[in-house]
């Protein structure tokens, strides 16, 4: 299983390496980090590159905003699964979130317990 | 001199006998005359005492006068004191968001190692457990990422505490002393908060930051939360501008506010430009003025930049320069000396 995490905040690397340090180490999960929208995107269009079980991006990034890359991921590909994360859970950005069509919301500080059965369901 | 005379005349008279008929008319002329005199002299009197009445009336008057004028600019003083709160809690509630974002992102991370580190002692506790043999690759491992993620937690922590510090520096009405403050730092943490400001009013825009800080600019003795409302101005006023200029030119346009220092030896400079609107020359004549804006009302108190100006020029002995091209860019050019000698007394607040 492969997933891609989209965060300005350099310090998700660790912090995702950690929280799934187990299944990393065993093999069962790949986490591929990519610091803005635009990055995310060079690795999605790639002809040969990976296919995500799941995305999960913040929300406000500088350049591209999290919501604009989960409109183009959902135009590339509308059955990639997506999770935003956002530090200010408002009601505007949920609204565009799930208008955009967004599998889920999880805002900050992340609750991994529910992230870890997000990704493990499917 | 009068009675003097008259008796002159009375005594040559009365040797003679006989009053020559003319020195009679000269003796009535003479009478005649000086009554004129005294009458004169009395209505000079008086009309000398009239006046002396008016400037005392006006004196009255004009002391009156002096005291509601002194009121007046008590009243005044007390308007601008609330102008200027007003203008710091206007720009204070722009903010909230951008510090609850800033404030949530090191919080995660602050959360999320420390649940973290607390596994990790858990696992270390198994790997000493009796009767396991001991690997002390994996107890390494374990005792590096403890040691990575207390540092962490030490990191986002002291960042949500200067976050806090400079909204709290922000909103309090009293001016500050000036301290040594990191620049690059200061200049940084406000561009983030003008950032996630305007990206909470807007998630749909998009703005690209570019940094380049020198250095060598290091610290300055200024007052911060001072310096950082004019970081704040003028970063926002970019934002702003490049938006105005995203909503009419549409999807092309890609904003981009550049943010730069520059270390000048016994000055520093601070570049803010923006690729927005640009600014019209009979605009730009006018940008420091107070309550000038050219934002819709409600949205601008056009106190911004009045109170840039006083802040960089007056207080802190700096300089203040703007280069614009109307449809094209505008760039705010500060410079700070580094002996700043900042004026005894802060700015009125």
């Amino acid at each position: 299983m492969r997933i891609l995490v989209v965060d300005d905040e350099v310090d998700v690397r660790d912090l995702f390496s950690q929280r799934f340090r187990r299944e990393v180490k065993r093999g069962e999960l790949i986490i591929d980090f990519a610091h803005s929208g635009e990055d995310a995107m060079k690795l999605l269009v790639k002809a040969e590159g990976p296919d995500y079980v799941l995305i999960l991006s913040d929300i406000n990034m500088p350049g591209m905003s999290g919501l604009e890359l989960l409109k183009e991921i959902k135009a590339r590909d509308v059955d990639q699964d997506v999770l935003m994360v956002t530090a200010y859970g408002d009601a505007n950005n949920y609204k565009k979130a799930v208008e955009f069509g967004a599998n889920g919301f999880l805002t900050k500080p992340v609750d991994f317990s529910e992230l870890r059965k997000q990704i493990f369901k499917s | 001199m009068h009675r003097l005379l008259k008796r002159q005349v009375k005594k040559f008279v009365s040797r003679n006998g006989e009053v020559p008929d003319e020195l009679k008319k000269f003796v009535e002329a003479i009478d005649e005359a000086y009554g004129d005199f005294d009458t004169d002299r009395r209505m000079l009197e008086r009309s000398l005492e009239l006046s002396s009445q008016e400037l005392g009336d006006a004196n009255q008057g004009l002391r009156r006068q002096t005291l509601e004028l002194e009121e007046k600019i008590d009243q005044i003083n007390e308007m601008q004191r609330q102008l200027v709160m007003q203008e710091k809690m206007a720009s204070l509630g722009g903010l909230t968001a951008g510090i609850a974002h800033e404030i949530k992102n090191p919080l995660n991370f602050i959360n999320n190692f420390s649940e973290l580190s607390a596994e990790l002692v858990e696992e270390l506790r198994e790997y000493f457990a009796p009767g396991e043999e001991l690997d002390m690759e994996e107890v390494n491992e374990t005792l590096e990422l403890l040691e990575g993620n207390v540092k962490k937690i030490t990191d986002h922590g002291r960042r949500a505490d200067s976050i806090v510090k400079g909204m709290l520096l922000h909103s309090r009405g009293q001016s500050g002393e000036r301290q040594s403050t990191n620049i690059n730092e200061l200049l940084d943490e406000y561009v983030n908060l003008a950032y996630h400001g305007m990206r909470a009013q807007d998630t749909s825009f998009n703005i690209g930051i570019e940094r380049s800080y020198d250095d060598d600019v290091g610290e300055l003795s200024v007052v911060p939360q001072e310096l950082s409302r004019v970081f704040l101005n003028i970063v926002s006023n970019a934002c702003y501008a490049t938006k105005m200029r995203a909503d009419s030119e549409g999807a092309d346009f890609q904003p981009v506010v550049t943010v730069s220092t520059k270390s000048f030896g016994d000055h520093i400079e601070v570049r803010i430009h923006d690729n927005g609107t640009g600014i019209p020359d009979d605009v730009k004549e006018q940008i420091f003025n107070p309550f000038f804006t050219t934002k819709p009302p409600g949205s601008g108190t056009g106190l911004g930049l009045s109170i840039t100006y006083d802040i960089i020029v007056q207080q802190h002995k700096g300089t203040i320069d703007v280069q614009t091209e109307p449809g094209k860019f505008t760039e705010f050019i500060l410079t700070v000396p580094r002996e700043a000698a900042v004026a005894a007394q802060g700015l009125q607040s």
